[in-house]
Formats: C-alpha cells, sequence, structure tokens
C-alpha cells in the first residue's frame, strides 16, 4: 500500500487520541479546588463555627503564615497548624469569675464534651489512650509583716481540664496530647489538640524497637543513674513550632543513683542504639556560646 | 476585618523581629553534671531547652542578659548577696529561665527544703535552699519572674517555708511540686513551650497561639515530661488580697504591673 500524507495524518490522530485519552481521563469533572490563602481561611471559620460553635463576632482578625493559618476575635483565638492536626482554642472569659465561666457538671459529662470535640475537629478518638480530669486548684494567705503571723485560707477548686494521651497501633505517641477545658454553656473554653498524622514507615520502626525492647534490648548505662523504665513508641515536635520532625524511637527513663537528685534523665534511641535527634519546634539552629562566664577575680 | 499576611511574617519567623529593650531576661541551664565532678546522672536537654526558651523570647522582642550553661552557671547566681553579679546573676534581669537539676524529698514536709542544684566552675557550693537563701527583687535586684524548670523546687506542703521570704520585689515564680517517686523528665520542650505561650509574641503570631498570663500558662504546659503524682505550681504575691489573686491569674510577662509588696500570696496548681 501506498503512504501518502492522508494517511500519515490519520495515523497522527490515531496515537494522540491513544496517548490523551488517559490525560483527558484524569481532568478533574467537579469544580477546581479552591488553594487560596483566602480559602484556608474561610475554611478556618467554617471549622470554628460548625464544628465547635464558636462565636468569631464580626470583627475577627485573621491570617496565615509560615505554617500556621487563624483566626482572632477580641474573645476568641481559633487557629490551625497547616502540618499538623493541631489546634488551638482559647477564649478569654473562660475561667471562674469570668463571663464565660467553667462548666460545674460531673467529671463524666465533661469528659464526654471534651471527647466530642476532639470528634468534630476528626480527631480519631479510638487513639485516645487515657482520658484525665486535671482539677486545678488555688490557696491563698496573708502575712502580718508586724507580728510575723500566717494566715492560711482554705483550698478552692479552679479550672478543669481533660487531658488525652494518645497510643496507636499500641504503641504510645510520646509528644501528643489534647487538653479541653469547658465554660459554662458548655463550649470550648480552652482546647489544644496535637495529634499529627504519623506516617505508616514509622510506625512500623516503632513497632520493630518495640519487638527488639521485648527481645532483651539494653540501653546503654548513664552515670550516676539506673533505667527505671524502657518502653518503644514515637516522639515528634511540640505543638507550637514551624516544623514538624516524627522519630520512632525507644524511650528510656533513668533515675538518679543518689535517690534525692531530681529531675530524672530521658534518652530517646534508634535501633543503632543512637539517640534520636531532639525533634525541633523551629529551624535555626539553637544560639550555643563558647566563650567561658569570667570569674569575679579575674575581670579587669 | 481580614488581613493578610506579608513578608514580614516571613521575616518574623526567620527571627528578624529587632529586640525591644522593654524587658530583659536570662536563661541558666545545666546539662552536665557528671563529668563536672557532680552528683548525677547529666540531663542533655537542658542546655537545648534553653535554647528553645531564648527563641521565643528574642522573638517576643526580650533583651538578653546572660545565657550561661553547664558550669557556668553558679550556685551563688540564686544566693542573696551575690544574686546581682553582673557577670549572670539570677536578680539582674526581669525574667529568669532555669533549668537543671533540683532536690526531692520522700515525702516533702512544711519544713522541707526546695533547692537549685547547680554544678558550677566558680561560686560554689552548688546546692541552693530557696527558702533561706534566695531573696528575688531586693537590694536593686530587677527579678519580677522566676520560672524555675526543675524537680521539686516549688514543693506544696513547704511552699510557705520556701517560697513566700524570696519575693522582695519578685511579682510570680513557677515550679514543680514532687517527690522522689513522682519526679519531672528532663523536657525537650517543656520550658520552651512554656516560653511560647508567655513571650507574648507580635502579629501575626498573637492569633495563631494564645498569650497566656504565667499562671495559665504553666498550668498547661508545665505538666509536659512529668510522671505521675508532679504539679506545676504558680505562686503570685500582691499588695492585697485582690492583687495576689488578681496577678495569679491574670498576670502576664509583659502587663508591665509594679512590684507588689508582698503581704499576701496566691498560688494555684495542677497535678498529673
Amino acid at each position: 500500500m501506498k503512504l501518502n500524507r492522508w494517511h500519515f495524518g490519520l495515523a497522527a490522530a490515531a496515537l494522540g487520541i491513544c496517548l490523551g485519552a488517559p490525560v483527558l481521563a484524569q481532568k478533574p469533572t467537579g469544580p477546581v479546588p479552591d488553594y487560596s490563602e483566602k480559602a484556608e481561611i474561610a475554611r478556618l471559620e467554617r471549622l470554628a463555627k460548625e464544628a465547635l460553635h464558636l462565636n468569631l463576632g464580626k470583627e475577627a482578625q485573621s491570617g496565615a503564615a509560615a505554617n500556621f493559618v487563624g483566626v482572632r476575635s477580641e474573645r476568641i483565638l481559633f487557629s490551625q497548624r497547616l502540618d499538623s492536626r493541631t489546634y488551638f482554642v482559647q477564649d478569654s472569659e473562660f475561667g471562674k469569675g469570668k463571663r464565660g465561666g467553667v462548666f460545674s457538671g460531673p467529671n463524666e459529662d465533661l469528659l464526654l464534651m471534651a471527647r466530642d470535640f476532639l470528634r468534630r475537629l476528626e480527631i480519631p478518638v479510638a487513639e485516645v489512650e487515657k482520658a484525665a480530669v486535671l482539677q486545678e486548684k488555688s490557696q491563698v494567705a496573708h502575712l502580718d509583716r508586724e507580728t510575723n503571723k500566717l494566715a492560711v485560707e482554705k483550698v478552692e477548686e479552679g479550672k478543669r481540664f481533660v487531658r488525652f494521651s494518645r497510643r496507636v497501633e499500641g504503641l504510645p505517641i510520646f509528644s501528643s496530647h489534647a487538653l479541653v477545658g469547658v465554660t459554662q454553656d458548655k463550649q470550648v473554653g480552652f482546647l489544644e489538640v496535637h495529634w499529627p498524622r504519623i506516617p505508616q514507615e514509622t510506625l512500623q520502626e516503632a513497632h520493630r524497637l518495640a519487638y527488639r525492647v521485648q527481645h532483651g534490648w539494653r540501653p546503654p548505662e548513664q552515670k550516676g543513674a539506673r533505667v527505671e523504665s524502657i518502653e518503644a513508641g514515637v516522639v515528634h515536635s511540640p505543638a507550637v513550632g514551624f516544623v514538624m520532625d516524627i522519630y520512632p524511637a525507644i524511650r528510656v527513663i533513668y533515675a538518679p543513683e543518689e535517690k534525692q537528685i531530681g529531675q530524672k534523665l530521658v534518652l530517646y534511641f534508634a535501633r543503632d542504639g543512637k539517640t534520636v535527634p531532639v525533634p525541633r519546634e523551629y529551624y535555626q539552629p539553637a544560639d550555643e556560646r563558647k566563650d567561658e562566664r569570667p570569674r569575679p577575680a579575674e575581670k579587669k | 476585618m481580614r488581613r493578610a499576611l506579608y513578608l514580614a511574617g516571613v521575616l518574623l519567623v526567620l527571627g528578624a523581629l529587632p529586640v525591644s529593650a522593654q524587658m530583659r531576661y536570662s536563661t541558666g541551664a545545666v546539662s552536665t553534671y557528671v563529668a563536672n565532678g557532680c552528683g548525677g546522672p547529666d540531663l542533655p536537654l537542658s542546655v537545648g531547652v534553653a535554647g528553645g526558651f531564648r527563641f521565643w523570647y528574642n522573638l517576643g522582642g526580650f533583651q538578653i542578659v546572660t545565657q550561661w550553661n553547664n558550669g557556668d552557671v553558679w550556685g551563688s547566681d540564686f544566693r542573696d548577696g551575690t544574686d546581682t553579679d553582673p557577670s549572670g546573676g539570677s536578680d539582674l534581669p526581669d525574667v529568669y529561665f532555669y533549668n537543671g537539676h533540683g532536690i526531692c524529698q520522700n515525702p516533702p514536709t512544711a519544713g522541707s527544703g526546695d533547692f537549685i542544684f547547680t554544678c558550677g566552675n566558680f561560686g560554689k557550693p552548688d546546692l541552693t535552699t530557696i527558702g533561706s537563701q534566695s531573696r528575688w527583687g531586693n537590694n536593686g535586684g530587677q527579678l519580677k519572674f522566676a520560672f524555675i524548670d526543675a524537680s521539686c523546687p516549688m514543693d506544696l506542703a513547704s511552699i510557705q517555708g520556701q517560697w513566700f521570704p524570696p519575693f522582695q520585689g519578685l511579682h510570680m515564680a513557677i515550679g514543680h511540686s514532687g517527690d522522689v517517686n513522682h519526679d519531672t523528665l528532663n523536657s525537650s520542650s517543656r520550658g520552651s513551650q512554656f516560653a511560647s505561650r508567655t513571650a507574648g509574641l507580635p502579629f501575626p503570631f498573637s492569633i495563631f497561639w494564645p498569650e497566656l498570663p504565667v499562671g495559665d500558662a504553666w498550668m498547661v504546659t508545665g505538666l509536659t515530661d512529668v510522671q505521675s503524682g508532679v504539679c506545676a505550681v504558680a505562686i503570685a504575691a500582691g499588695n492585697d488580697r485582690n492583687d495576689a489573686i488578681n496577678r495569679r491569674e491574670n498576670e502576664r510577662v509583659k502587663s508591665g504591673w509594679p512590684n507588689p509588696t508582698p503581704n499576701w500570696f496566691a498560688w494555684k496548681w495542677v497535678c498529673s
């Protein structure tokens, strides 16, 4: 068969259709997502109103910078980290003697409400390891300077918070937490949820570390201390910060040999027995001083 | 009204904020104990967490006075008479953050001491009994906020004997109550996260996480990396009852309130 220009044209069109078909098939059919900062803030405001029923009023200030997006009215602050499942809420009128007051019902109700707030923020509550009610207490005393007489008043109860710790696939996520306080109207008074998604590879390695712990792994000895506990899990950057580091690690708590010396040594080990890096809060390295402090006798 | 953020926000993140001369702060952190011949163990995270504290306070516009680590943190820095030493006394700045060892009892009683335990290359002894040796805000001292992130430096059982006397112009102090079996853990983030909530950061950070009163900030961050039974404690002094309570509940580091006459004391705590 004699091939002419028309045949080549037909073949090229057919090839184009074949190659183009998958591309055409991938084209989104729905509305194009809006990735603008404006949309980001609008989404946060919707979350505030619809999920948490926060009243931001009309004069809310909002913005996004670094890895945060936030909105703040005269009374309410609501923000979210963009690199982590991390939320902050503050009602400046939350507290005894303030307009928001504190929830005064039983602990069981407080626990249920706090858990519900997590659910509304799409935090997987199945990962909650432990929920504890923390009761703030306070006291006042008067010291009479002339007589040196001390009058101490009775202990009073203040705010209550529910603190959640986290476990995923049986592994403790040492750095995750949620802290929730509720107003007298059953609204969020204070909320700090730091519950980042943990990559599957990190969990896998943490499982391997847990296996090692169960099968005789021994931490290195530390001078002046003895091993108190060993547990494998995941450690990550804290709630306020501009970086999110996540490491599988074996946490070893050492108790001082001299019992009275307090603040216990804690080390986090990788599988090679070396300590994992400290999860960062920011990019800048610590500003270490290299010079030695002048002693009084050495001063010029 | 919605406000977008510009390059300034990015610059702030990078730490390019001009430092304000409004308030001054110092840090003292001790990681090295064993190598310097003191009782151990070492606390490898202490020096780093003081760096974190400085990051947030620098971002908040505070001016640093001294930032000594390990052997350069002296016991004498915390004792009356030597605590205004220009090379690093704790009564020089408005705010002082200490991270290192303390001493715990089993259990503490009303007559027990509260301690700061350094491992200095000068200014011995390393052990300071807060109740009998520390006085802040007197004789030209400037300290308004004492942040003692050690173990058991503010035992509830002994708070009257140990913490009322040091208030000589001091506004507020924070610490932990515990015992040898219920202790704080050396933490890479407890002190720095407390700093992030108290440094009073400028816009845009001020809409991302709340600037809290000192007492509230410690109630929400002080139980990070502690064993069960440990309490985060914050204490304030006041001219009268209402003043003491108001400071305990509402005073921020940047409130700019005058020094109290320590006639009344108000403290609060929350336990893990």
